[in-house]
């Protein structure tokens, strides 16, 4: 196909195509059977790559997150439960090894490797589409960074369409908020400004990972699912009492080598101020950030009025 | 367990590479496509009496999946399904005809291995991230358009490495 045909294509599956390339594309794909086959190749790669990175459970997942209720419900049920067992071995055909090691003792390296980390950074994904109609005074998480020293110092960039910036933080000491305009804001309560960050209160490892990866291990069942073909480990934490506050499942990814976490996905959050079901975080940088940049006075001009609160 | 049962379990899960990626190829959001595959799997297990086993199972699997791709958009309020009927209906053959089997994963998997760190990083965003080229490009301090161009060129050698890999082995590709 032409090279101008292949660009249609990919531009159409990244949503950057405009209207009327997408006119174009359809009246070709009406009309060519070789460009239909041609599209249908980079499609099948395309949900492939979605499938072996985005979220190891799918691959190979003839059912995803199969409403179990319903699936059972029906004269289908069986077949359901027999897709569901065709998914498990099609997974255990993923996840070489997936049970020849202790996922409490994984978790305990992973702690181990999380203490060695001085300073980190992150970019926080909103997962969940419901959750980015909110408060429009407020940036959404989507998209936000998350530069995190232990033991419990933070900054949260948070950005508006428009790219204003709205920063918390906290030093480890005092805690602060440096909106767009107006005051910024400083307080002694370590939750004060944390709240913005999702799951806040619940004991998700942002901020403290080496006790908070600690709690995971006292009030989630642990499952080591094994190594997907981005070379990431997956350990899945899913919590074991469901009237408890947090995420419900937990999913760490994390380097076999080193047992740094590359990549921590929350689902099933409590909805604090209307915040997201589910979140990604995904490590971006380990490099030593300055004491400095962990205060308020790092992240707004000098003539900026400031309120104690406390 | 019945016959029929273990027949419709079985072929759905050959078929349903295909129709993942069709769903995938014509909502263009990874969301909705599982949303649209899990209502899909429901409906073709239960519909699975009125298959005619004489016609090929994937096409109708791609039917079914047509239509919870209309039902879910119009249960959200909108039309998200840009290509007309007539060209749908190239693309569900397409996919249909296309080898989906479960080495071809195996490929890619392999393949995306084979890529240099700088394209498995971009994969990583615009997959595991589920970005777009203009945040990838904000993050990389780059253009959209040449985050475009480099996924582009990244799906095209994934395409022909695993092309390669099956015609090694014999599969018609």
């Amino acid at each position: 196909m032409s090279e101008a045909f292949d660009e249609l294509v990919h531009r159409h599956l990244d949503g950057t195509l405009a209207e009327d390339g997408e006119a174009a594309l359809a009246r070709i794909l009406e009309t060519d059977p070789a460009a239909a086959r041609a599209f249908a190749r980079i499609g099948l790669i395309h949900d492939g790559l979605a499938q072996l990175i985005r979220q190891p459970m799918a691959v190979g997942q003839p059912l995803p997150s199969l409403n179990r209720k319903r699936l059972l419900s029906g004269r289908w049920g069986l077949a359901g439960f027999l897709a569901a067992s065709v998914a498990v071995a099609a997974l255990a055909i993923w996840w070489p090894g997936a049970g020849n090691l202790k996922a409490s003792t994984t978790l305990e390296r992973l702690i181990k490797a999380s203490s060695r980390q001085r300073d980190r950074t992150y970019v926080i994904s909103d997962l969940d589409p419901g959750s980015r109609a909110g408060d429009p005074r407020q940036p959404p998480i989507d998209g936000a960074v998350l530069h995190v020293r232990q033991p419990g110092s933070f900054v949260l960039i948070r950005s508006f369409p428009d790219g204003r910036k709205y920063v918390t933080g906290s030093d480890g000491d005092r805690n602060w908020s440096v909106p767009p305009e107006g005051k910024v804001r400083v307080s002694a309560d370590p939750l004060r400004f944390r709240w913005p960050l999702p799951g806040h209160v619940h004991g998700i490892p942002f901020v403290n990972p080496t006790s908070d990866l600690a709690d995971l291990k006292r009030d989630y069942h642990l499952e080591l699912r094994g190594t997907g073909a981005d070379g990431l480990s997956l350990l899945r934490a899913d919590m074991k009492d469901s009237a408890g506050r947090g995420p419900r499942r937990v999913d760490l990814l994390f380097d076999p080598e080193s047992g740094v976490i590359r990549r921590m996905v929350f689902d099933g959050l409590p909805r604090a101020r209307g915040g997201p079901r589910s979140v990604a975080v995904e490590l971006i940088g380990q490099g030593a950030l300055q004491d400095s940049f962990f205060s308020h006075e790092a992240h707004h001009g000098p003539g900026r009025p400031v309120e104690e609160e406390d | 367990m019945n016959e029929l049962t273990r027949q419709a379990a079985r072929l759905w899960a050959l078929a349903q590479p295909a129709v993942s990626a069709f769903v995938a190829s014509i909502t263009r959001d990874f969301q909705d496509r599982d949303d649209i595959l899990q209502e899909t799997a429901v409906a073709v297990l239960e519909s699975f009496g009125r298959y005619d086993p004489s016609q090929p199972f994937k096409a109708w699997a791609m039917g079914v999946a047509r239509n919870q791709a209309r039902l879910h958009f119009r249960r959200k309020g909108r039309d998200r399904l840009v290509f007309s009927p007539a060209a749908l209906d190239a693309l569900s053959v397409a996919f249909a005809d296309e080898d989906s089997g479960a080495e071809r994963l195996v490929h890619l998997g392999e393949c995306l291995s084979e890529l240099d760190e700088k394209s498995r990083e971009l994969c990583r965003l615009r997959y595991g991230r589920d970005m777009k080229p203009a945040g990838i490009a904000g993050l990389m301090e780059t253009e959209p358009n040449t985050i475009s161009k480099a996924l582009q060129r990244i799906r095209e050698r994934l395409r022909d490495c695993v092309a390669g890999k099956a015609s090694a082995i014999g599969v018609p590709t």
